[in-house]
């Protein structure tokens, strides 16, 4: 089935022509916000530093040919617990960290935004779940989120999921088996991939999932709910115009201190986009990168600052049952009773998942991970058909000693590439404590065996962060700089507190709220 | 007389069958039939005697000669590395990875040469597997103050190259490769079910 509607060739802005606005990233903040946005009329120009792609045609069914969905431009990783980058957690291409991400889509839940007013820890945000409460209603619709009707957790809602839940895989199968044996709650998740085929006007009819599973290499298939899937098409058609193959590199200004252009590198050399708007969407790495290069927006000293990335360990383990880890949307079952845990000794709380992997993926974590070598990691491997997952998602606590700054390497393009300390504190290390427990019961119930342990902090959060005033934020709660008046961020640096959810149902959400508010109350330039 | 079918060419066989099977799209097709035939000439990086301790630490990494011996995850390494494309970061204590790689080789043969008067390759299984535990744990004094990162990334890289490979992956049963003809089964008993019939 086709994928998209025809488009018209994009038109090309000239040098002397000032659009509406710049968006720089396609990604889960950047995406929905320039469909949004060309639909109001504005004249939108949208810089991508990665390609668009085909992925019928052009996504292979292989882990290592994909990773040219991941950011190859190196990171440097310090502090206790240093992140791993690329496919860890960055994507490149129209659609972004879309492009990979597994498609698991719970919402927040109000106390999620409220954690400092309810721990004294971590951090308020300056908007709550009713805020976001319509903007998730339209992301579920828009993408197509299968999930079970009423949802267990969380507020009543007056719309339900628009599809039906994903057939469960075989890791969901068994952690609903585990589940029930230690007492706890589970569900079918909400994830962004049809279980039926399904039609959105300006997109067409788009495909049941096929449970080939490789949705973090790229869905080949257009049922997973990306953005370049759900929202570029309608953006294109609106006449938004999309360059790819474009970094920025900085910005030019104008007497009053706002932005009057983006500056650019593509193919061809250094290029300039004059605007009157900037909505910087390039994720929690390159938007403060960017921004400290340019030494701008940043009275609070907060740009880079309190990097957050949520503690998901995982558990493995081999099963008697034939399982086949790729079949399948890979988090088929969710528990959302570890959200609040009675007995927690930590702020904030966690949800449990279930997990599909590919082999590649899993043989390089469980390298980094439990150093499985020799003959016990040939054994484990030839097993690999009866291997099964689960994981926690968790709060993450803002340190400002997390943080991101421009070391004194450069990478190709002459830049400083981006140095990020990160180090889980007491608060993630309890929390973990208490998910190891739970979960090394729950699979030992299950059935599994020969357990192993990978421990990660999932996501980019926290680095260009929104709050109430200026003195300690960098955006407020329309995700507006507080120091330069045209200038927006929509990406996942905008997060103040980490949430214990996936981040990328929360971030379109955002994205379209972002829009809507920008249009509310800013006169539109013609 | 028909030669004798061995194990690793009846896999040979098996995995050349699902190559050209209709069970692949033609991206996927591509992508494994290059990987199936890529074959490296001498090492453009590493040095002879790097080469000999790197295929030595491999033998004791994944025993499993014939496989490796095909798949040659020591030229992959070291076409990587050439090509420098990188995965989008690094530990910021440890060197670039072409670095990291030399140190690493160069400070475990040194060691095997102060400590028991032979090259890497030349110890005993069991004296090999002892310096690859303490290379493990990054212990300075077997892989020098640098390279505390370099088994861990040498073995992350060796494994994903390793485990990439069709061979591999047919020889473990893994058929995540062939999507092409449609919705897959999905559970426990469809996948049960599946398998009975052969799938």
């Amino acid at each position: 089935m086709s994928l998209a509607l025809a488009v018209e060739p994009p038109r090309r802005a000239s040098d002397a022509e000032i659009v509406d606005a710049v968006v720089v990233g396609t990604g889960a903040g950047g995406g929905p916000l320039l469909m949004r946005l060309a639909q109001a009329g504005l004249s939108v120009v949208a810089l991508e530093a990665g390609r668009r792609w085909n992925p019928a045609r052009d996504f292979a069914t292989d882990e290592r040919a994909q990773d040219a969905l991941f950011w190859k431009d190196e990171r440097l990783s310090a502090g206790a617990d240093p992140l791993p980058f690329g496919k860890n957690n960055s994507g490149i291409g129209v659609g972004g960290s879309t492009l990979h991400w597994t498609a698991y889509a719970p919402r927040a839940q109000p106390d999620d935004f409220r954690l400092f007013s309810e721990f004294g820890a971590g951090r308020d945000w300056p908007i709550s779940y009713d805020d976001l409460a319509p903007y998730y209603t339209e992301v579920e619709r828009r993408l197509g989120v299968s999930g079970p009707n009423p949802y267990p957790w969380g507020p009543p809602r007056d719309v339900g999921y628009p599809l039906a839940p994903l057939p469960l895989n075989g890791a969901a199968e068994l952690m609903a088996r585990g589940a029930a044996a230690v007492g706890l709650k589970t569900s079918p998740a909400p994830n962004a991939a049809l279980s039926g085929t399904y039609y959105q006007d300006g997109v067409g009819y788009r495909p049941a999932c096929s449970n080939r599973g490789f949705c973090q290499a790229g869905c080949s298939t257009g049922a997973k709910g990306s953005v370049d899937v759900a929202f570029i098409p309608l953006a294109l058609a609106a006449g938004a115009e999309l360059r790819e193959g474009c970094f920025a590199t900085g910005f030019e200004r104008n007497r009053d201190g706002d932005i009057s252009a983006v500056i650019y590198r593509d193919a061809c050399g250094d290029q300039r986009q004059r605007c009157r708007y900037v909505f910087l969407c390039a994720g929690a790495v390159e938007s403060p990168r960017l921004l400290l290069m340019s030494d701008l927006a940043n009275s609070s000293d907060q740009v880079g600052r309190n990097f957050m990335a949520h503690p998901g360990l995982q558990i493995w383990g081999v099963f008697d049952e034939l399982i086949k880890p790729t079949r399948g949307i890979p988090g088929g079952l969710i528990s959302e009773d570890t959200h609040r845990p009675p007995d927690a000794d930590f702020a904030g709380g966690y949800l449990v998942q279930s997990l599909g992997v590919m082999p590649v993926t899993y043989v390089g974590q469980l390298a980094r991970s439990e150093k499985l070598w020799g003959q016990t990691l040939v054994d484990h491997m030839a097993e690999f058909n009866h291997v099964a997952g689960i994981n926690i998602l968790g709060d993450c606590l803002p340190h400002p000693d997390n943080r991101l700054t421009l070391s004194d390497e450069r990478d190709g393009r002459g830049l400083p590439k981006p140095l990020i300390a990160f180090s889980n504190g007491d608060n993630e290390r309890r929390m973990t404590a208490h998910a190891d427990r739970l979960l090394t019961a729950l699979w030992t119930a299950a059935g599994a065996r020969d357990l192993k342990r990978v421990q990660r902090n999932a996501h980019t959060l926290g680095t260009c962060r929104m709050g109430a005033t200026g003195d300690d934020a960098v955006v407020d709660a329309d995700g507006r700089s507080f120091d330069i008046d045209n200038l927006y961020i929509c990406d996942n640096s905008i997060y103040p507190s980490a949430l214990s959810v996936n981040p990328a149902l929360t971030q379109m959400a955002l994205s379209l709220r972002t829009a809507d508010r920008f249009l509310q109350t800013t006169r539109r330039s013609s | 007389m028909a030669a004798p079918v061995t194990a690793l060419g009846d896999l040979v066989a098996r995995t050349e069958r699902l190559l050209t099977s209709d069970r692949l799209t033609e991206a996927t097709r591509a992508v494994l039939r290059a990987r199936m035939d890529q074959r490296y000439g001498p090492p453009q990086l590493f040095d002879e005697a790097q080469m000999q301790t790197l295929r030595a630490v491999i033998a004791r990494l994944i025993p499993a000669a014939e496989l490796v011996d095909v798949v040659d995850p020591a030229g992959a390494l070291d076409a990587a590395l050439v090509q420098d494309e990188g995965d989008g970061w690094r530990y910021a204590d440890a060197p670039p990875d072409q670095r990291l790689h030399a140190i690493g080789l160069d400070a475990l043969n040194a060691t095997a040469l102060f400590r028991f008067g032979s090259s890497f390759s030349d110890l005993s299984p069991k004296r090999q597997d002892d310096l690859l535990s303490l290379a493990a744990a990054g212990d300075p004094a077997t892989v020098g103050v640098e390279a505390g990162r370099w088994f861990e990334e040498l073995l992350c890289a060796l494994v994903e190259l390793y485990y990439a490979h069709p061979l591999v992956q047919v020889s473990i049963g893994y058929d995540g490769m062939a999507d092409a003809r449609g919705v897959q089964a999905v559970g426990l008993a469809e996948v049960a079910h599946e398998s009975s019939l052969g799938g």
